[in-house]
């Protein structure tokens, strides 16, 4: 089976990986209303980055079903 | 805490910040905003990511945290073993591999805090025990590692090394309050009383006992007890410490109710206790409860650097100032200090009460002298022997005295007040001590041997 390359392997890491930490941040301070509000802003900021991804992953695997 | 978070990540940065609540946070997005904040700030905690606006700009970083003293922790997402040690190298003291969750940040702050009491207990020996002898430093760091647990420790060495000093210095690295720092030598108190003293007692238990007393054992609960001179403690009252050692409970003397006590125990002694197990004056089963952990303090002999030290430390006490030539230190090192830091103590006392401004060999009593420096004392004849026994020695020590002026009067051609003067005598006692010597004219053997006073 072909794999995905080693760059995007470490986006999808770097990029889940700190998305997830930020749920677990969220979850722990679920009283403060204001960190709440910045951490969801960030993750809105960067949803461009993340729809960048999901397309990335999409185009290797067309390609590797062609 | 005050934490610097060093992350170009403003999403990873913000996570970082919500598993650090409860602390001051402050955040750094490239390299040269961080060293800047680093330069002019003092942080408990650094967190540092690898790759900043260059690539392994936090390695770099760390290099500066640790020329500043400060206590990084590199944040990688690079698992290789070689980027980790090279933050190592570079001077961070733990890594935080990500993703972040709240157990890895905790963990980092634990070994933070065991870092910082370590620190902290270093700085507490420093302050309190001058030494630069390799093995003594060694002992006094074993404190770092068996401070924190409730094990006895026996504290073993020769009078005047700072058995008491040591103790404290547990004391104050435990953070045991003052009034939960017993002491108590147990060579002060009879056999009859330590039991007392240590266990506490009923009213009418014995004659004395007019009011119930509280034990020192019960008094230290929640903190530490220190028995100095353990060596001196009777078989008894070992067999009894030892049942209260194991099961922080005992019976105060002529009580049939327990009292519990959780306390700590530390014991000091500069006799050799294993030549006292041997000889039967010490339980071998109390040995055992009270030496876990030992802790071995050296004679001022083994460790002659120290003497200097010593000396300039109790000397920089003193308001006047002292100044000791070379040839007065040289000499100095080489002296035995039987007592060794109250000999110390003593000898800079001396000095300051005999108004001692330079300190030459001249200005070391003989007390602090080697034996064979000792100046010589007169020995006793066999024929001043028998004039002692016929006499005694007040009327002896008379006879004497009045040899003395008398030949202090044929030295001045029976001048009184020159005599008196010599002596530092009045004329009265001179013109007494004529009128005895005509009255009794008892002949002095005059003849003395001299030896070494110390055999």
């Amino acid at each position: 089976m072909k794999t995905v390359s080693t760059s995007l392997i470490h986006k999808i890491n770097n990029h889940l990986g700190v998305l997830l930490s930020s749920v677990e941040a969220m979850e722990a301070n679920l009283h403060d209303h204001d960190y709440l509000k910045e951490v969801i802003a960030e993750i809105c900021r960067k949803k461009d980055d993340y729809r960048m991804i999901v397309k990335e992953i999409k185009e290797k695997v067309a390609e590797q079903e062609a | 805490m005050r934490i610097l978070i060093v992350e170009d990540n403003k999403l990873a940065r913000i996570t970082l910040k919500g598993f650090l609540k409860s602390h001051e946070i402050e955040e750094a997005e490239t390299y040269d905003e961080a060293k800047k904040l680093l330069l002019s700030n003092h942080y408990d905690l650094i967190f540092l990511d690898l790759d900043l606006d260059f690539e392994l700009a936090g390695l770099e970083l760390a290099k500066i945290c640790k020329r500043r003293n400060l206590y990084s922790v590199i944040l990688t997402g690079h698992e290789e073993t070689s980027i980790v040690e090279q933050g190592y190298t570079s001077g961070a003291r733990d890594y935080l591999a990500k993703p972040v969750t709240q157990d890895k940040v905790d963990y980092t702050l634990q070994s933070y805090v065991v870092f910082d009491s370590e620190k902290r207990v270093e700085s507490l020996i420093h302050e309190s025990y001058i030494t630069t002898h390799q093995k003594t430093l060694d002992e006094l760091n074993m404190i770092k590692r068996v401070y924190l647990s409730d094990k006895p420790i026996l504290i073993k060495g020769p009078t005047g090394t700072g058995k008491t000093v040591v103790a404290k210095l547990i004391k104050e690295a435990c953070r045991i309050p003052d009034n939960k720092f017993i002491s108590l030598n147990c060579a002060s108190f009879a056999d009859n009383l330590i039991e007392s003293e240590l266990f506490g007692h009923k009213k009418g238990s014995f004659t004395g006992a007019d009011k119930d007393k509280i034990g020192l054992l019960q008094k230290a609960d929640g903190g530490l007890i220190f028995l100095d001179e353990i060596h001196s403690l009777s078989m008894r009252a070992q067999q009894k410490l030892m049942k209260a050692i194991d099961e922080k409970e005992f019976y105060p003397v002529g009580s049939t109710a327990p009292v519990k006590s959780n306390f700590r125990i530390i014991t000091a002694t500069c006799e050799n206790l294993t030549e006292l197990i041997v000889s039967k004056e010490f339980r071998t089963d109390f040995y055992a409860r009270i030496s876990h952990i030992q802790l071995q303090l050296y004679a001022l002999k083994d460790r002659p650097a120290d003497i200097l030290a010593l000396l300039n430390f109790y000397l920089s006490k003193e308001v006047r100032k002292v100044v000791i030539t070379d040839e007065a230190r040289d000499f100095l090192v080489t002296l035995p200090f039987k007592n060794n830091t109250r000999d110390i103590e003593s000898l800079v006392d001396f000095w300051t009460r005999n108004g001692v401004g330079i300190v030459e060999r001249k200005d070391i009593p003989a007390q602090f002298l080697p034996v064979e420096e000792k100046p010589k004392t007169p020995k006793l004849t066999r024929a001043q022997k028998k004039l002692i026994c016929e006499v005694g020695l007040k009327a002896y020590m008379e006879i004497v005295r009045d040899e003395i002026i008398m030949q202090y009067l044929e030295m001045n051609n029976q001048h009184r007040l020159k005599t008196a003067e010599d002596l530092g005598i009045t004329d009265r006692t001179i013109r007494y001590a004529l009128n005895r010597k005509q009255s009794k004219e008892i002949q002095l053997p005059l003849e003395v041997e001299y030896e070494n006073s110390v055999h």
